[in-house]
């Protein structure tokens, strides 16, 4: 019909009219954003993560076969035992090699392996928060669309049962299933935390939904998918970035404590591995250049989530 | 006799940018002992704010930025036997009660003021419904009050009081052993007044005391209130922005606008012999019951936001009279008997007396006949946003 | 008179009844109490003609929002039917409803919640045309918007359009609620309190922008209200509603000066006036409103109404019936009984009468006695109750006494009785309007009712 083309807009003009708005709208989206410092730090601190994970080889002294005395591979000679037994070395620089944070037990930088470990934890964070976010939501809507039926009992005596599911057997027996595979934890991790996003958003839309917004669309004659996705998801949006930015980061550290377990896939790099490897190979209290460095990440990369969770919360709240 | 003397009070909103909100500015007003004075104006005119700021109930970022609140009365430890306040206290330059034993509410602190509270002046929340407490019973919670302010009283007379309280504002005394659910809309607010008078206060501040209830109910309310007065001889000031209500219970009463008071007096003065274009273009704007056929005409424009206002009228923007000078200076308060026999403007000396802050009350009746004119107000070109 | 008559109705409302069924708690459930549900509406019939403004006033809790609600399709009839113009809205095809949201509209109470405050100005005026696929492209869209929003009051429209809610007054808000109803040109609004949320001095201004779109877009309102001087300034007629029912309908000036049900005659005289001068009549009714949940039978205001009608052979004054039977509701509700006399101090029998025969109304409907004593007792000489009734009564409150509730429950149904409590009164013609009290159906009025109704009143108001 003539209004599906007017729609999607025939001349040029019309298409940038219909956008201007749009864009003012997200340069003052901007504007608001930049007033919380948090929410800049966090995502300065993000940024840097982000580029370690896309383009790590700029940003690190080595490879992450590079092993102190020898360098880079291929590998040819061997460490003596004198070199072996100052491994861990702590941070040097030049002499008598360069490794600004030190090495671990098998000669390989700290430096390095903490910035191609980012990868993983970014993945991690982003896929489980996002896959939680796209599960939950959803649900959530619909439940507390349709409050009061059986779909929305259903939905909760689903959820319920979930959460009677022990977290760590679970994702044990899963492992053990499918194999220690990064994607597999991602899944694990996300079964359990979509859960309290589904039913902080059901809430919302429970109350969202007698708003006589609401009820003006259905009156105009809106069908439920509008109302659900036009009138009430951007309403409960921004609880939902902080409960993405909350399982991202939850993910992130959940991941890296399944790993210090021993649940984690070995072949990748990680900073709950690294955690783990100094656990395993007993040096907690003598090395601490090995020690801090991926906690310290973990801890920012989680921080830097809520950080921008909130700020974004903040920015996409009309009433503040 | 006076009971409580506003004199210049203004209180101040700080924001986070440093600007401040102008909630009340430079605010006079006075009440008598056993009358009812009225603060009418819309939302945001400020007249909450101001009943707050008497007994330091503001919110936190809120202050009393100058001014006074001379009460009749004073704290209970520096008052002699007749609970007048003592020589020896009003020649005390540190402590602010003045020679005619009135003291400034607003130069005490937070814990000298919570003595006075209840026990002089009781307060009458704008949400009577939710003042009670739900897991207590209604009368223990009067008891509690009386206790509190009164702790000579023993248990069993408190009780006794307690339940002759209710019985004064029209709830059956075994009442008293219910909880507050248990309550119909209407017995919760005579509950709530039975509270506010338990301590048998000088002053009673009603804060849109009748707004949540449905208009059979309100009626009955307002009679109570009447009655209390009677017989207790109560000052009320009484908050509302419903001005039927309040033309039918006030003695007195003040407009406000914009964190000023436009008119005061009394309130056949303020409705019969009307001095403000405010005043004058709110009495076009509501219909009454009375009336078959009525015009309406609003006021054009909307009320100011009071962040840092410029130092004209508040009103001038909406208001059809505004001349040159509205633009350079809020007007004082002008007596309106005297510019009305003599065509002059003299400020006004008395608090009680009819006055009211317009520039241009020496032409009064040409203000009245023009207010009327649907045209003057429809015509004048206003800046909506 | 009644110009109304000759035409055709827009709305007919006929029987229309909603109950919300309240969810049980698993308490309940275990007990197996029956669960009550909430009679929000509960048989109102009315018509709405095209062009008029028909008003609904009652208190809160009266139905009428909910009335309002089911006419446009927000909440579903229990019983009862509504048709618009013709066709009943209740059985309509996905197409026909499709219709019906282009020609009836709303405007909620609330401005501050009725618009979605992340959807600008724009989109939200435009959304019903979108929803509607009514007018053709973009540009056409946003031409349309204009133009309303221009007849709305809000111009130049440029400046509004990309705004949010949150940037605009109460009164721009209410304005622009009024601009997304309009753009459909629909034929029948729903009015929900449109302006209680406004400030006084803004309120004429939008309520006279009511009334002019009516001339120019031909509309016709349903403008619910529990603010009677609004209803008399905006309505040509009126509905009072109580607990879900309608009591008295027709035109408005007429149920304002001359008030049939004694319900509406309470409302009346309970609304303050800003006219200087003489004291105002206050509202003679007892008690409040009872539990839309379990309302009382027969008439729903007979537990509170000054002229409840005493039964045939009554001997004493109306009042002194009055004061029986509300002594006799005071018993069953429990207020009066031996634990409570006795911490009034009231030993025998008479003395409980005395102070069960008390009213609970303004001071100047109170007998001598009852203003001396606080509203604590009347003076049993003084009030014309018929020997057999005082007897009747004196006897319950020895029962009461005794703490035998139930004999004394027994012994005043048996001997105060009314047809207020026994019979539901239907609507009546009585003069212009229809009134649903009991007063108003003897068997006489009904007749000459019928066939002159329509005429005496007009003559007489002129």
């Amino acid at each position: 019909m003539a209004t599906q083309q007017g729609d999607s807009g025939t001349d040029g003009g019309s298409v940038r009219r219909r956008w201007e708005p749009r864009i003012e709208r997200l340069k003052r989206g901007w504007d608001r954003y930049t007033e919380h410092r948090i929410g800049v730090v966090g995502l300065v601190i993000l940024v840097v993560f982000t580029l370690w994970s896309i383009i790590p080889g700029v940003f690190a002294p080595h490879s992450t076969e590079w092993i102190a005395y020898i360098g880079e591979p291929p590998i040819e000679s061997r460490l003596t035992a004198e070199q072996v037994r100052s491994l861990p070395h702590p941070p040097a620089f030049g002499d008598p090699f360069f490794a600004p944070l030190g090495t671990n037990a098998n000669g390989n930088g700290i430096l390095s392996l903490l910035i191609y470990s980012a990868k993983n934890a970014m993945y991690i964070g982003l896929a489980a928060g996002l896959l939680s976010s796209l599960v939950g939501v959803p649900l959530g809507l619909i439940s507390g669309f349709y409050g009061d039926t059986w779909i929305d009992e259903a939905i909760q005596r689903f959820v319920d049962i979930m959460y009677g599911l022990p977290f760590l057997p679970f994702l044990i027996v899963l492992v053990a299933i499918r194999g220690i595979t990064t994607t597999n934890i991602i899944i694990g991790i996300a079964v359990t935390s979509w859960l309290n996003n589904c039913i902080t958003v059901r809430g919302e839309t429970l109350s969202l939904k007698e708003r006589s917004y609401v009820e003006s669309a259905k009156v105009a004659g809106a069908s439920d998918t509008r109302i659900i996705f036009r009138h009430i998801m951007p309403n409960v949006l921004p609880i939902s970035f902080v409960f993405l930015a909350q399982d991202a980061a939850g993910a992130v550290i959940a991941q890296a404590s399944l790993a210090y377990l021993g649940l984690a896939d070995f072949t990748a790099n990680s900073w709950g591995i690294m955690l783990e490897n100094i656990k395993s190979q007993g040096y907690i209290f003598d090395a601490w250049w090995w020690l801090l460095p991926p906690g310290l990440a973990l801890m920012l990369m989680a921080a830097s989530f809520y950080f921008i969770g909130f700020s974004m919360e903040d920015v996409t709240n009309p009433q503040r | 006799m006076t009971l409580l003397e506003v004199n210049d009070l203004s209180i101040r909103y700080a924001i986070d940018d440093g600007s401040a909100v102008h909630a009340s500015d430079r605010v006079s007003f006075s009440v008598d002992r056993g009358e009812t004075y009225g603060l009418v104006g819309e939302s945001g005119c400020g007249k909450t704010t101001l009943a707050k700021s008497l007994v330091h109930l503001l919110d936190d970022n809120g202050y009393i930025e100058s001014g006074n609140v001379w009460f009749d009365g004073t704290l209970p430890q520096w008052a002699d036997e007749n609970g007048d306040a003592k020589q020896s206290v009003i020649d005390d330059p540190d402590k602010p009660v003045r020679e005619d034993g009135k003291t400034d509410l607003a130069a005490l602190t937070n814990k000298q003021i919570r003595d006075m509270r209840w026990r002089d002046i009781a307060i009458i929340p704008q949400s009577a419904m939710n003042a009670l407490n739900p897991v207590y019973k209604v009368g223990d919670q009067i008891v509690e009050a009386i206790l509190r302010h009164e702790p000579q009283t023993t248990k069993a007379e408190a009780h006794d009081r307690a339940r002759d309280l209710l019985e004064r504002v029209g709830i059956e005394p075994d009442r008293a052993d219910d909880y507050a659910h248990q309550f119909s809309g209407g017995m919760k607010q005579r509950a709530v007044i039975a509270m506010a008078m338990a301590c048998s206060p000088d002053l009673l501040i009603a804060d849109e005391p009748t707004t949540a209830l449905d208009v059979i109910i309100q009626d009955r309310i307002l009679e109570e209130l009447e009655k209390l007065q009677d017989e207790f001889g109560v000052s009320i000031l009484v908050i509302s922005h419903d001005i039927s209500v309040m033309a039918e219970i006030c003695d007195r009463m003040a407009v406000m606008y914009g964190g000023k008071v436009m008119e005061s007096g009394r309130t056949e003065d303020i409705f019969g012999e009307t001095a403000n274009p405010y005043t004058l273009g709110l009495k076009n704007s509501f219909p009454t019951i009375t009336s078959a056929d009525q015009d309406l005409v609003s006021i054009p424009g909307t009320p100011p936001t009071l962040r840092d206002p410029d130092p004209g009228c508040r009103f001038r923007e909406r208001c059809p009279f505004a001349i040159e000078e509205c633009h350079a200076e809020h007007p004082p308060m002008y007596d309106v008997a005297d510019a009305e026999s003599t065509g002059r403007l003299r400020e006004a000396t008395d608090q009680r007396a009819h006055g009211s802050a317009c520039y241009r009350i020496d032409e009064l009746e040409q203000l009245r006949t023009d207010a009327l004119n649907e045209d003057t107000w429809t015509e004048q070109r206003i800046e909506s946003r | 008179m009644d110009r109304a008559e000759d035409r055709e109705p827009l709305v007919e409302i006929d029987g229309l009844r909603k109950l919300f069924d309240q969810s049980q708690g698993i308490i309940d459930t275990v007990l197996g109490r029956e669960p009550q549900p909430v009679r929000a509406v509960d048989g109102v019939s009315l018509d709405i003609h095209k062009g008029d403004i028909v008003g609904i006033a009652g208190e809160s809790g009266c139905g009428k929002t909910t009335l309002g609600k089911m006419l446009v399709k927000l909440h579903e009839p229990t019983e009862g039917a509504i048709r618009f113009d013709g066709n009943d809205i209740t059985e309509m095809t996905r197409e026909e409803e499709r219709e019906f949201r282009k020609r009836v509209q709303m405007i909620f109470q609330d401005p501050f919640e009725s618009l979605n405050p992340r959807m600008t100005v724009y989109d939200t005026i435009a959304e019903p045309l979108k929803i509607n696929d009514m007018v053709g492209d973009y540009d056409a869209r946003r031409d349309r918007v204009k133009q309303v929003l221009e007849d709305v009051g809000l111009g130049p429209a440029e400046v509004y359009l990309d705004a949010f809610p949150d940037e605009l007054s109460g009164g721009e808000r209410q304005r622009i609620a009024i601009a997304r109803a309009l753009v459909v040109d629909p034929d029948f609004i729903v009015c929900d309190e449109p302006v209680s949320m406004l400030d006084v001095s803004i309120r004429a201004g939008v309520l006279n922008l009511m009334k002019e779109l009516q001339d120019e877009y031909d509309l016709t309102y349903l403008f619910i209200s529990h603010d009677l001087s609004l209803i008399r300034y905006m309505c040509d007629r009126a509905g009072i509603m109580y607990l879900g029912n309608m009591v008295e309908q027709g035109p408005t000036d007429d149920i304002i000066d001359d008030p049939k049900h004694p319900y509406t005659e309470a409302l009346f005289d309970a609304v303050p006036d800003v006219e200087l001068g003489e004291e105002r009549r206050r509202a003679n009714a007892t008690g409040e409103v009872p539990s839309p949940r379990n309302p009382p039978s027969g008439c729903r205001y007979h537990p509170r109404c000054a002229h409840i009608i005493p039964p045939d052979g009554w001997d004493g004054t109306q009042e002194a019936f009055r004061r029986a039977y509300q002594f006799k509701l005071k018993v069953r509700r429990g207020d009066l009984s031996a634990e409570s006399a006795e911490s009034a101090d009231i030993a025998d029998a008479e003395a409980l009468v005395e102070h069960g025969l008390t009213l609970d109304i303004p001071e100047e409907y109170r007998s001598e006695t009852e203003i001396e004593s606080g509203g604590s007792k009347v003076d049993i000489a003084r009030i014309d109750l018929p020997p057999a009734a005082r007897e009747t009564l004196v006897d319950a409150a020895g029962a009461v006494l005794d703490g035998d509730t139930e004999g004394a429950l027994a012994t005043l149904d048996e001997a105060i009785t009314t047809p207020c409590e026994s019979r539901r009164p239907e609507p009546q013609p009585a003069g212009t309007r229809e009134v649903a009290c009991h007063l108003y159906d003897e068997p006489g009025f009904e007749e000459l009712d019928s066939s002159t109704a329509g005429i005496a009143p007009a003559a007489a108001e002129d």
